[in-house]
């Protein structure tokens, strides 16, 4: 009982940083924006997607195609902003349940789009080390788990030194705390939340490759794992990047320990329940002081 | 004589900030007060208090027999006391005769949207906006949004309203008007007014009595020209040491 | 707000003849596009109600319909009533369950509450699937509606034509009443409503609660017409996104909105489905939730009512701001 036990909460913690990651991006621009973009898990199918294609077609592994999926996605989110955020924020008033719908609906254009080009089946990414794994003291860790985790360590970690020790991200930082005091500042607020949202669908990316390290997924995955981020999100407090990996190693623990003491089906109701629960008691999020 | 409104012993904290503490006040039926202090003395806190926004930690407050303490804000506004915001906040896709007949219809109890509309007209030829009545209530001035926050108010039939800053941001001559207005509060419906100000002309010209705030406590009350001349006031203001302070 | 008090004369006028409508012998074809058209307007009038009057936007109101199908085909196995009697159950049963979801989370505001109506699919759906009450996995077979083919459709058809009209008879009353005013003033702002005497919750409740039960009667309708359950698609967030997008295309401000939104998405989609493919179809509604968002907010009916003068203040400063 104690392996199991100890073998849960390692898988959690691995898978929990994978969720973690693909909660990141969505968290910044919340925070930054204030705009509740749907859209962030479709991004991260794509990515997962795309690793597909390219392991099929040129046999790279996806890790490595990240080299060209992450700069990809940064001048996509750029495009993102650039396009719909910026009219958005122009032509409506209530930037949040407005980004909502249309966000909605950009999601499911890629959804359906995902489904035209590749069909709406279950899709798996194999790689050469799928179904190896390291065994340590009577523990077994999947090597695709332990590389999702450090994928989500990195970019998380890439993320923090960002935010917290460069000049651009300390400025994104500002806008995310005080908006007009950051524009008094002489921060150029336009060319930030274009960066952040690079930044932001970029690490969808990584995230969409690290999920599909560990799960199988079809273009309609990204509503579960849109549920997943929404949990880690305001179970982490909005616009937290610490939060949000500390959330994320939680819903990653309490997925995979439900499991010991529940069926399998009923894990995702408990983080569902999980979630509307952390809404009704603490809107702002559980670990935002 | 019987007070309105009751404030007792009345506490509210942030966190570890004590917005409020122990402020112990009242207001007569017709009087007109003025709640005044520094930026962060807690005067909107003790509106929010008042109104139901906020519960307080400690205290009661009464208006007539009625206990408001833990009323929600709606129940609040129905029992008699109306509120503006400080931030003007009209409802903007509505007209501004909708706004005002909206404040009939659920500040009263009233049923019936036509009569509710013909209660709003009467109430903003009162305020003097009768002609704006079919524009978008975004689409008007500061100062006419000012006095259509207190048409709004006026709509749910207050005993007691709570005026929160109506008069900054008005230039001289809107100022002047708007103390005028505020006598016909008293004058011509019988209402009670307390006013949070910071526009000192108006406060010294329209209360008859005035309370001071100074970090979430009341250092002082009276009249006009006694708090003009209170020392504890004047360092408050001024950080004036006039010896008979400390 | 707009009153053209001849409007409601046409509207009903209209849906009185496409009740008489079966006497022509039309093909099954119309008939089935028609009903579909009628389930879907009922719907997103009723989902109009909260989440346009109200401003509470709603991604969940596919679980009512689920819901009304499901209680309705149980009653329809386990003891033989049929669904089209028992119909005002299956809205009482959402109505129900639209008390527990509301009850607690109305509280919540803007995306937070959206979040949740997102969730209640979800977890409808996998409790569906695995309680064996529902037929779980395997969906729930039920008896055939006893009628020929033709005969079915006319019923079915008329049986949502009915609903349709109730539908529009409850969103149009409750924008002229003091109902419609509150919910208004909350979708503005619910701080100052409460400060009017509004009590926002119990009218928020209020809608849900309406808008719920429209749907559950849709649902059981709709249940028996199929003859057959599954979670898959009865609890699938397609149908609540047309919802939304039919009640945003046309506009949420008016009663009518929903049904001339209802109207323009459905022959957009039997066309695309038709010519293009379901996939491209659904391709451009995302797109066009987007656009209508961004560059229609108040829906093409503002284009024929008379113009508002444009909104002061609502431009923001270039860049997103919260």
């Amino acid at each position: 009982m104690l392996v199991e036990v100890v073998q849960a909460v390692v898988t959690g913690l691995l898978i929990g940083l994978t969720f973690a990651v693909l909660a990141v991006g969505f968290s910044l621009i919340w925070g930054t924006t204030g705009v509740v973009n749907i859209a962030h898990s479709a991004f991260a199918v794509l990515a997962a997607f795309l690793s597909l294609v390219a392991s099929r077609q040129w046999g790279l592994d996806p890790i490595a195609a990240l080299v060209g999926l992450v700069p990809l996605f940064f001048i996509l989110g750029v495009v993102l902003h650039e396009v719909l955020i910026k009219v958005a924020a122009r032509r409506t008033k209530e930037l949040g349940l407005a980004s909502m719908i249309f966000t909605f609906g950009l999601a499911s254009f890629m959804e359906n789009g995902m489904a035209y080009v590749w069909g709406p089946g279950p899709r798996v990414l194999n790689t050469a080390y799928t179904g190896a794994a390291v065994h340590l003291l009577g523990i077994s860790i999947p090597l695709t788990h332990a590389y999702g985790a450090l994928l989500g360590l990195a970019t998380i970690g890439l993320l923090y030194g960002f935010l917290y020790h460069t000049f651009p991200g300390k400025a994104v930082r500002a806008v995310w705390q005080q908006r007009d005091g950051a524009a008094l500042c002489g921060i150029p607020l336009h060319r930030v939340t274009a960066l952040t949202y690079g930044v932001s669908i970029a690490s969808a990316s990584v995230a969409g490759v690290a999920m599909a390290l560990i799960y199988s997924f079809t273009p309609a995955t990204y509503m579960v794992w849109l549920v997943n981020v929404f949990l880690i999100v305001i179970v982490g407090g909005v616009g937290s990047l610490l939060g949000a990996a500390a959330a994320g190693l939680i819903v990653g623990l309490v997925s995979s320990l439900s499991v010991l003491v529940m069926p399998f089906v009923w894990t995702n109701l408990a983080l569902f329940g999980l979630l509307i629960l952390v809404l009704l008691v603490r809107p702002s999020g559980l670990l935002k002081r | 004589m019987k007070p309105l409104l009751d404030i007792q012993g009345v506490s509210k904290a942030f966190g570890g900030l004590q917005a409020l503490r122990d402020v112990t006040f009242q207001v007569g039926p017709g009087e007109i007060v003025g709640l005044i202090g520094p930026n962060g003395s807690g005067k909107t806190t003790l509106f929010n208090v008042i109104s139901g926004f906020l519960r307080p930690e400690q205290g009661a407050i009464r208006l007539g027999e009625l206990e408001l303490t833990r009323l929600a804000p709606h129940d609040v506004a129905r029992a008699g006391v109306g509120r503006t915001f400080q931030i003007v906040r009209p409802f903007q896709g509505l007209t501004v005769l909708d706004n005002v007949a909206a404040a009939v219809l659920f500040g009263t109890g009233q049923g019936d949207v036509a009569a509710a509309r013909r209660r709003a007209e009467e109430l903003l030829a009162f305020v003097g906006l009768a002609q704006h009545r079919h524009s978008p209530a975004g689409q008007l001035t500061l100062s006419q949004k000012k006095r259509l926050e207190v048409a709004k108010a006026l709509g749910t039939e207050p005993r007691l309203l709570l005026l929160d800053e109506v008069f900054a941001g008005l230039n001289p001559r809107e100022i002047d008007d708007a103390i005028a207005l505020i006598f016909r509060l008293r004058d011509e419906l019988s209402l009670t007014v307390l006013m949070v100000e910071h526009v000192m002309k108006a406060v010294m010209q329209t209360c008859q009595r005035i309370v001071v705030l100074s970090y979430g406590q009341k250092i002082a009350e009276g009249t006009p020209q006694a708090i003009a001349t209170d020392p504890q006031v004047l360092q408050v203001y001024l950080g004036v040491e006039t010896g008979a302070g400390h | 707000m707009v009153n053209r008090p001849r409007d409601w004369v046409y509207v009903f006028g209209i849906l009185l003849a496409l009740g008489l409508l079966p006497l022509a012998q039309p093909s099954e074809y119309v008939l089935s596009f028609l009903y579909f058209l009628f389930s879907y307007a009922a719907m997103a009038v009723a989902w109009n109600v909260l989440g346009g009057f109200g401003g509470y936007l709603s991604f969940g109101h596919v679980t009512f319909f689920g819901t009304g199908a499901y209680v309705t085909g149980l009653m329809l196995v386990h003891w033989g009533w049929s669904p089209l009697i028992t119909a005002p159950l299956g809205g009482l049963a959402a109505a129900l369950l639209a008390l527990v979801i509301g009850y607690p989370t109305l509280r919540l505001r803007g995306p937070y509450f959206t979040v949740v109506t997102v969730v209640t699919v979800l977890i409808a759906k996998i409790v569906v699937l695995n309680v064996p009450l529902t037929g779980a996995a395997m969906g729930l077979w039920m008896p055939f509606p006893p009628w020929d083919p033709f005969t079915s459709r006319v019923i079915f058809y008329e049986a949502v034509l009915v609903l349709l009209l109730a539908a529009l008879l409850m969103a149009r009353w409750v924008q002229h009443a003091k109902f419609g005013f509150g919910l208004r003033v909350i979708r503005e702002d619910e701080d100052a409503a409460a400060a009017i005497g509004v009590p926002a919750f119990r009218l928020k409740l209020g809608a849900l609660l309406l808008s719920a039960f429209v749907c559950g009667m849709v649902g059981a309708v709709h249940g028996y017409d199929r003859s057959y359950l599954h979670p898959d698609f009865m609890f699938d967030l397609h149908p609540s996104i047309m919802m939304v997008l039919m009640a945003l295309f046309g506009g949420r401000d008016h009663w009518l909105g929903p049904l001339v939104g209802a109207v323009a998405v459905m022959i957009t989609d039997e066309l695309l489905t038709v010519y293009v493919g379901t996939e491209a179809a659904r391709m451009l509604f995302g797109l066009l939730l987007i656009i209508v968002v961004l560059f229609l907010p108040e829906g093409v009916i503002s284009l024929r009512l008379p113009k508002k003068p444009p909104r002061a203040a609502a431009a923001g400063e270039g860049v997103s701001s919260p």
